[in-house]
């Protein structure tokens, strides 16, 4: 699995994104903390609007400007702190220390340049190297992704691939200058079932080759279960429980991942009807004093209403990195099941 | 490609066929030339004399066979106001005027225009934006002779510095060119900042940061090629009114081309140069078009291919 020994590549703390509107001071993203070590996958679940997404933009630092921005905390990446950069020491990280791979392969190929210019910029990014072997370079990286014909390709404008071919090619620009880190942003959600089954055994293997780290953004906790090592579960712009894959589903410790986990459909058990999790997640302008989920939690206790818990151990143990921000955790004999 | 460029060019000579139809009929309808031509006490065997002459006997679809055939050949007949002068030669002699006039305009509004339209839109609601925005409204809420008028004031009646009409070397051109530029910088200024907005909040853009490339190339590589389809498909349009606008700014500043050509013919009922001068207008019209419809498949691969 993960590679052991203090191999962290990416270690976050504390970090907080504000955006100031005429409706008030939210914060998408509240004092997360993470850890992705070297050849892991850490997968960033939670649902659409539990700030998994800003995260993911605040890491690379392109939040929209002007209206979010970082106000606390430290994005460490191999021991450089991101947030404090200028904007020209943090393109020169962009692209070449951390990349990304957006969502929706039809929007983020640019229409009007070919796939070969596209990748030849994203090659040239990473070092000043003369242009010389920059098509054979582009070539193995299509190879790397299993295109199909990639001199071929590299001719070929955006609208003339399909969507699978479509990610590949944002797979390739995003491996172009052997980054440390990639974040993947619902990168197989836009895809056919077969077509992301394809994907993610992909990116394994890549990730096999290369050790690179990926934080991998998703809300659906099947490609969590097939590709990630670690997990890290958002609610309300928090992150309410993280730990290994194991821990997370066999021993889940936030009654919001208990919830999360039984609603996913499985093909073995059929139950008759699928358990969803009552009432909506909190608008962030309207946060509840205590715990963000207690509103919606069968085990909610007064004390959770009143008083945001701290980050406990999960039922996973300490030394497995498995943490929980629940106050039940107090209680050696409760489970959230 | 070249598909889509044969099939766009059979649409150009369809519209030229039409227009010739229209202007035919049209000017027909507006009374005779006669009255013009022959004085008050013209008598009856003069007046079907010149009839005849002119062919103005014969059945409409004749008559228009002949123009039709005359005019392919580039004959629109001599002048009836300045007699003898055929009408083409009249178009062609004033039209270097008007093309120097108008290509000056267009490259003063290109250059005003493109690089504030993009600023505006990376810099939204800065003081930069505001100005073009204050720009885009005032340009078009101003009529351009009335903004000549107010040139010539300024500029040459009050300060001096530049002549009031006629022609002469560049001086000559600033005040007029200026005049016809403005509405052109107001409309590409606001289409161009539209369309960069967005296309900066497209996911390829974000992309492009992603990659770390320089602010300046996401601008104006992966934002502005997209985005310039937009105000390319006006400049078309904008070639068109380099022509008709020429029409009340020549007048104004009395520059001898095509436009105020135009409106000295009609004074006249000078058919023959109405004729040529509509039909000219129209051709170059359809032309720059034609190249805009070219240039923008160039520009998007999904035009060229499709």
């Amino acid at each position: 699995m993960a590679a052991g020994g203090d191999s962290t590549v990416l270690k976050v703390r504390g970090l907080r994104v504000e955006i100031a509107s005429a409706a008030g001071v939210i914060h998408p993203v509240d004092d997360i903390s993470l850890d992705l070590r070297a050849g892991e996958t850490l997968g960033l679940v939670g649902e659409s609007g539990s700030g998994k997404s800003m995260t993911g933009l605040a890491l690379l630092r392109l939040l929209p400007r002007p209206a979010a921005r970082i106000v606390a905390g430290r994005i460490e990446l191999d021991g450089t702190d991101l947030v404090p950069l200028s904007e020209g020491a943090m393109r020169r990280i962009r692209g070449r220390r951390i990349a990304m791979i957006l969502q929706d392969p039809q929007a983020s190929l640019n229409p009007a340049f070919t796939i070969g210019n596209q990748l030849f910029e994203a090659l040239r990014a990473g070092d000043r190297s003369p242009r010389q072997g920059l098509r054979a370079r582009a070539a193995g990286l299509l190879r790397l992704l299993g295109l199909p014909a990639p001199e071929e390709r590299l001719q070929a404008y955006p609208h003339q691939l399909s969507g699978g071919m479509r990610q590949r090619v944002v797979g390739a620009i995003a491996l172009a200058s052997d980054p440390q880190v990639i974040v993947a942003d619902e990168p197989t959600t836009a895809l056919d079932l077969t077509i992301q089954a394809q994907y993610l055994a992909l990116l394994e293997d890549i990730q096999k080759r290369t050790g690179v780290a990926i934080l991998f953004i998703t809300h659906d906790f099947g490609v969590v279960a097939r590709l990630c090592h670690r997990v890290a579960v958002m609610y309300a712009g928090r992150i309410v429980e993280q730990g290994d894959v194991r821990d997370i589903f066999d021993r889940p410790s936030h009654p919001y991942t208990a919830a999360l986990i039984r609603s996913v459909p499985s093909l073995t058990a059929r139950a008759a009807r699928l358990p969803a999790i009552a009432g909506q997640p909190p608008p962030l302008s309207a946060l509840p004093a205590g715990c963000s989920f207690a509103p919606r939690c069968a085990h909610a206790q007064p004390r959770c209403l009143a008083q945001a818990p701290p980050e406990l151990p999960g039922r996973g143990g300490a030394e497995n990195r498995h943490v929980a921000r629940c106050w039940r955790l107090e209680d050696p004999s409760w489970t959230p099941d | 490609m070249i598909r889509f460029a044969l099939s766009r060019l059979a649409q150009v000579l369809f519209t030229i066929w039409a227009i010739t139809v229209l202007v035919f009929a049209l000017s027909h309808a507006t009374g005779s030339p006669l009255d013009t031509l022959l004085p008050d006490d013209a008598t009856p065997e003069q007046i079907a004399a010149l009839t005849s002459r002119l062919g103005l006997d014969q059945p409409y679809h004749i008559q228009y066979l002949r123009f039709l055939g005359s005019a392919l050949q580039g004959d629109f007949g001599d002048s009836l106001r300045w007699r003898g002068e055929p009408a083409l030669g009249l178009v062609l002699d004033r039209l270097p005027a008007t093309l120097s006039l108008g290509g000056l305009a267009v490259l003063i509004s290109l250059a005003v225009a493109l690089p504030l339209g993009v600023v505006a839109a990376t810099r939204k609601d800065s003081w930069i934006d505001l100005l073009a925005r204050a720009i885009a409204l005032l340009g078009q809420a101003i009529p351009a002779f009335w903004l000549g008028i107010v040139l010539i004031w300024v500029f040459a009646v009050w300060l001096q510095w530049l002549p009031t009409s006629g022609q002469g070397g560049l001086r000559h051109m600033i005040l007029p060119a200026i005049a016809i530029a403005w509405f052109q910088i107001a409309a590409l200024v606001r289409l161009t900042r539209s369309a960069m907005l967005d296309v900066l909040d497209t996911e390829y853009v974000k992309l492009a940061r992603i990659k770390g490339l320089a602010e300046s190339r996401v601008v104006w590589k992966h934002a502005f090629v997209n985005a310039a389809s937009v105000p390319l498909t006006y400049f078309g349009i904008l070639a068109g009114s380099v022509l008709t606008g020429s029409i009340v700014v020549e007048t104004v500043f009395s520059w001898p081309g095509t436009g105020w050509l135009a409106i000295e013919a009609i004074r006249g009922r000078d058919f023959p140069v109405i004729q040529a001068v509509v039909l000219f207008f129209a051709v170059i019209f359809l032309a720059a078009n034609y190249l805009v419809d070219l240039l923008y498949a160039w520009l998007d691969p999904r035009v060229r291919h499709g």
